[in-house]
């Protein structure tokens, strides 16, 4: 929360103000953009199968790397210079996992063998439809600016590391990591965007505007094991684009 | 059910790959594609027509009661193609889906040359047991092309096994266990987990270990005696439903469980200790025996029968389904049957038991050390399965006193209140020898075998022996590896299969030597712990009597008078062979009853006497063997004194011709 406000402390910092026009007269707006997730994201996943008879532990920190994607919205003025919005963001981003695991001794209890690894390829995409209060600050014929936030519904498609596979000759006592098993799961979860836009007009409709938003959920999943893994959605984005007035 | 709704819409998958004299389709039409289904559909309809496909079986759906599911199998020209078969999903008689490996364009004969009969005979020599039914000839797709081949089960007496032979040669295409690897949970006796290395063979999980490299495989002879000695004496073969096997998804038999498990923490021991591959060093089946005898029979047994199959565990070198060997785990005794208030565990319990047992394999497949009643390498087999057993029990169980806890005393955890039947290695006496003085001379191999075993626990652990008074200095509980090696490598590699103590304690010595360098610790600990006990290498002639000090014996000695002493004497021949001239006895009575503490009594007896008396552990005669001993048991009195003492002096005459004199220790005579 404190890097979004920062966001609009810098947002208003550059905003033009001298003579400005302070009263937004449009009936609404319609943004195409694109984006960029800013912020990697990291979250940790422990799930425990059942392997020879006991319970192993998986532990999976996920790394999920910036990553382009595209949004589209659309504003409608309500009052004076407060609006109401809804935006649609998507994005696809690489994760990777770093697993530490242990896997039980396939002869003896309470004798596991420690493993770790990296699984690339995990699949994480977000798509994200987050409803906006917008206060917009005209200033002058050729900028202005919106504050922006309200709930955000977040859907995570994530692969979830639920166990692993290891190499282990005879006698067993040591293991390597193999592979990852991961499943690909889907969950939304409410959450809540915050942010601001800034535009340059081109003419009477037509502009260019460059925004940030910050937004945040977390979002359980339910791995193949009943874990649950608890995924952190959202982060720091970019974004820059198209935006008609009407 | 959305899961499900998006698998039935998946888009139809078909794939194909070349043979060489044909072609295999992996068929995956669902719903998704429906123009794909119906195509299909139909292609089947027809194939099942021509009879190219036949019907096997049909079932409903148990999770969705609309569905219905049929299984095929595809033939070709009346011959069944291995592993061409699919399965169709209907809804309402609609197909939903079709999935199958379907071949096409084979081009192969499908007379076959060889006999269901000859074939019959190539499958069970393949599979080396008995074939199961009659071989069904089958086309059998394979990586180079298709051939026609017989198919067939054998029920091997360690497995169960598929053999495919060609239908031409009769040469074996193919063969493969029907066993698969399973680890399933269990208690043990003690009520403690463990995990069971088992194979899963038709839905049943059966105790044949296959994730190591030597198998093992334990059997439940349901204590049916005579099926357990006609099998141990080869009369019957083992059938696989002798195998131990459990229904669920736990096994519920602790004795299993627990002779399974320790069997197999044996064969692991060997490996990772000694890098060992199993009891033969090339992977030879482990076989145990358990349940050889109902529990509720042991009031109606045979004495022999319950000193041998219930309380009691063996190996036979000879036993087992191939003949090489097999231990049999006795069933233990109800609690007061024994002895007031003490109840015998069934003789997996306990870890150290199993390992000495399946010492005594590692032995017969390399030492050999003969039981020879009046040979010492009988009690050097015991004392080595001893050793390693105790070795094994330390390596997987901390150590304590409590059950399922590893020490010193062989076999502890077989009773309750434990230790009742154990050999204390660390402490014998007085119920076991801990010097080689109280040997006894062709007793009992596992009584004297406590002598090295004694041995191996102080050049462990330090300590003084209570008889010599000698100190050792040993290698501390945390380098046990290095004894426990010594001792192992003397075994499987420097002994011959007569060995004697004293060359055990040479080759134990070498062996730490060779392992650990002249002057090592481990060196230092061997030597003053054989020295300790009493075992020095056999140069010069000795000779022992016990027990001292002698309680006066209450038992009938015709011609002696009251108070008299019973005594075992033993003559041991060093490097040399001996002729023995003469030996002549010392009575002394002590001065408390007025007596002098002088000579009371002497007599002189010649080599022919000696031959005629010592007969005690082998044929009388006036010759000894070198290394060899003599022995005899005498009754000796002091004319009527009440205490005193006695000492045997012998002569004897070597391959040299010099005279030799040695002596016995001069003994106490106690009073009544």
């Amino acid at each position: 929360m404190r890097r979004a406000i920062l966001v609009l402390v810098i947002l208003c910092g550059i905003a033009p103000r001298a003579g400005a026009q302070t009263v937004w007269t449009d009936r609404g707006y319609v943004t195409i953009s694109g984006d960029f997730r800013v912020s990697p994201m990291s979250f940790a996943g422990v799930t425990h199968p059942v392997v020879f008879v006991e319970t192993a532990t998986v532990t999976t920190t996920y790394d999920v790397q910036p990553a382009p994607g595209v949004d589209g919205g659309v504003g409608v003025r309500v009052w004076r210079n407060l609006g109401v919005g809804a935006n649609v963001s998507w994005i696809a981003r690489s994760s990777t996992g770093s697993i530490a695991a242990q896997i039980p001794h396939p002869f003896v209890f309470n004798k596991p063998r420690a493993v770790s690894g990296e699984s690339g390829g995990l699949d994480h995409d977000e798509t994200s439809v987050h409803l906006q209060a917008i206060w917009m600050i005209p200033s002058g014929p050729r900028w202005s600016i919106a504050i922006v936030g309200g709930p955000s519904w977040i859907t995570v498609n994530q692969s979830i590391v639920s166990d692993v596979t290891v190499l282990s000759p005879y006698p067993y006592d040591t293991a390597t990591y193999s592979n990852a098993v991961s499943a690909r799961e889907s969950k939304g979860r409410l959450g809540f965007n915050v942010g601001g836009d800034l535009t340059w007009h081109l003419g009477p409709r037509a502009g260019v505007g460059f925004g940030i938003i910050y937004s945040h959920a977390t979002v359980p999943f339910s791995a193949a094991t009943g874990d649950t893994v608890t995924v952190t959605a959202g982060g720091t984005r970019v974004n820059g684009g198209l935006r008609v007035r009407f | 059910m959305r899961h499900f709704l998006t698998a039935a819409l998946l888009f139809t998958l078909v794939s194909t790959s070349a043979l060489a004299q044909g072609r295999v389709t992996a068929l995956s039409a669902t719903s998704a594609s429906p123009t794909d289904l119906r195509a299909w559909d139909q292609e089947i309809d027809q194939m099942v027509r021509a009879g190219e496909l036949r019907f096997r079986e049909a079932a409903r759906d148990p999770l969705l009661g609309d569905r219905r599911h049929e299984r095929f199998d595809q033939y070709i020209r009346g011959v069944r193609i291995f592993g061409g078969d699919l399965t169709r999903q209907t809804a309402s008689d609609l197909t939903v889906s079709l999935f199958g490996m379907i071949h096409s364009g084979i081009d192969i004969d499908t007379t076959p040359r060889l006999t269901p009969e000859a074939a019959r005979t190539s499958i069970g020599g393949a599979g080396g047991g008995t074939p199961i039914g009659d071989p069904e000839l089958v086309v059998l797709p394979l990586s180079d092309g298709y051939h026609l081949a017989y198919y067939g089960r054998v029920a091997a007496p360690l497995d169960q096994v598929s053999v495919f032979v060609d239908a031409g040669s009769g040469a074996v295409l193919r063969q493969y266990s029907e066993f698969i690897s399973e680890i399933v949970a269990g208690k043990g006796i003690y009520g403690d987990d463990k995990k069971v290395s088992a194979s899963t063979s038709g839905g049943a999980r059966v105790a044949s270990d296959t994730m190591r490299p030597g198998p093992i495989t334990t059997y439940d002879m349901k204590g049916d005696f005579a099926r357990m000695t006609n099998v141990l004496n080869g009369f019957t073969p083992v059938a696989p439903s002798d195998v131990a096997s459990t229904a669920g998804v736990t096994w519920t038999d602790p004795v299993v469980v627990d002779g399974h498990v320790y069997a197999g923490w044996y064969y692991d021991y060997l490996f990772k200790r000694f890098g060992r591959s199993g009891i033969d060093n090339n992977n030879l089946r482990i076989a145990l025996f358990t349940h050889p005898v109902k529990l509720a029979d042991i009031n109606t047994a045979p004495a022999n029968v319950v000193g041998l199959y219930y309380i009691n565990a063996f190996f036979c070198s000879t036993c087992g389904p191939n003949g090489r060997g097999a231990i049999v785990l006795g069933e233990g005794a109800p609690k007061n049957y024994f002895g007031p208030g003490i109840e015998v565990k069934p003789f997996a319990a306990a870890l150290d038991v199993v390992a000495h047992e399946l010492t005594h394999a590692v032995t017969a497949s390399s030492a050999r050390l003969n039981g020879f009643p009046f040979s010492e390498a009988g009690a050097l087999n015991e004392a080595f399965s001893d050793v390693i057993g105790v070795g094994a029990a330390f390596y997987y169980e901390p150590p304590g006193n409590a059950a399922l806890q590893a020490s010193y005393v062989q076999g502890r955890d077989l009773t309750v209140p434990p230790a009742v039947i154990g050999r204390n290695l660390a402490n014998p006496g007085p119920a076991n020898p801990d010097h080689y003085t109280k040997r006894i001379i062709g007793g009992d191999p596992h009584y004297n075998g406590v002598i090295l075993g004694h041995a191996f626990y102080l050049a462990i652990e330090g300590g003084t022996n209570k008889t010599s008074g000698l100190a050792v200095q040993g290698v501390g509980a945390a380098n046990r590896e290095q004894i426990e090696k010594s001792f192992f490598r003397a075994l499987t590699s420097l002994l011959p299969s007569s060995s004697t103590f004293a060359l055990v304690r040479v080759a134990t010595i070498q062996a730490a030597r060779d392992l650990y360098g002249s002057g090592s610790p481990a060196e230092r600990a061997i030597t003053q712990a054989w020295d300790a006990v009493g075992v020095q290498a056999r140069t010069d002639p000795t000779a022992t009597l016990l027990p001292d000090p002698a309680q006066p014996y209450t038992g009938v000695c015709n011609g002696m008078a009251t108070p008299h002493w019973l005594l075992y004497v033993t003559v041991s021949a060093g490097s040399s062979n001996l002729r023995v001239t003469q030996w002549k006895w010392d009575d002394h009575s002590s001065a408390e009853y007025g007596n002098s503490a002088a000579l009371r009594l002497t007599g002189t007896n010649s080599g022919a006497q000696f031959a005629a008396a010592f007969t005690g552990c082998g044929p009388g005669s006036d010759r000894l063997v070198a290394q060899s001993d003599a022995c005899a048991l005498f009754c000796a009195d002091l004319l009527g004194d009440a205490s005193g003492s006695t000492q045997i002096t012998f002569t004897a005459v070597d391959d040299a011709g010099r005279t030799l004199t040695f002596a016995t220790p001069r003994v106490t005579l106690l009073p009544r």
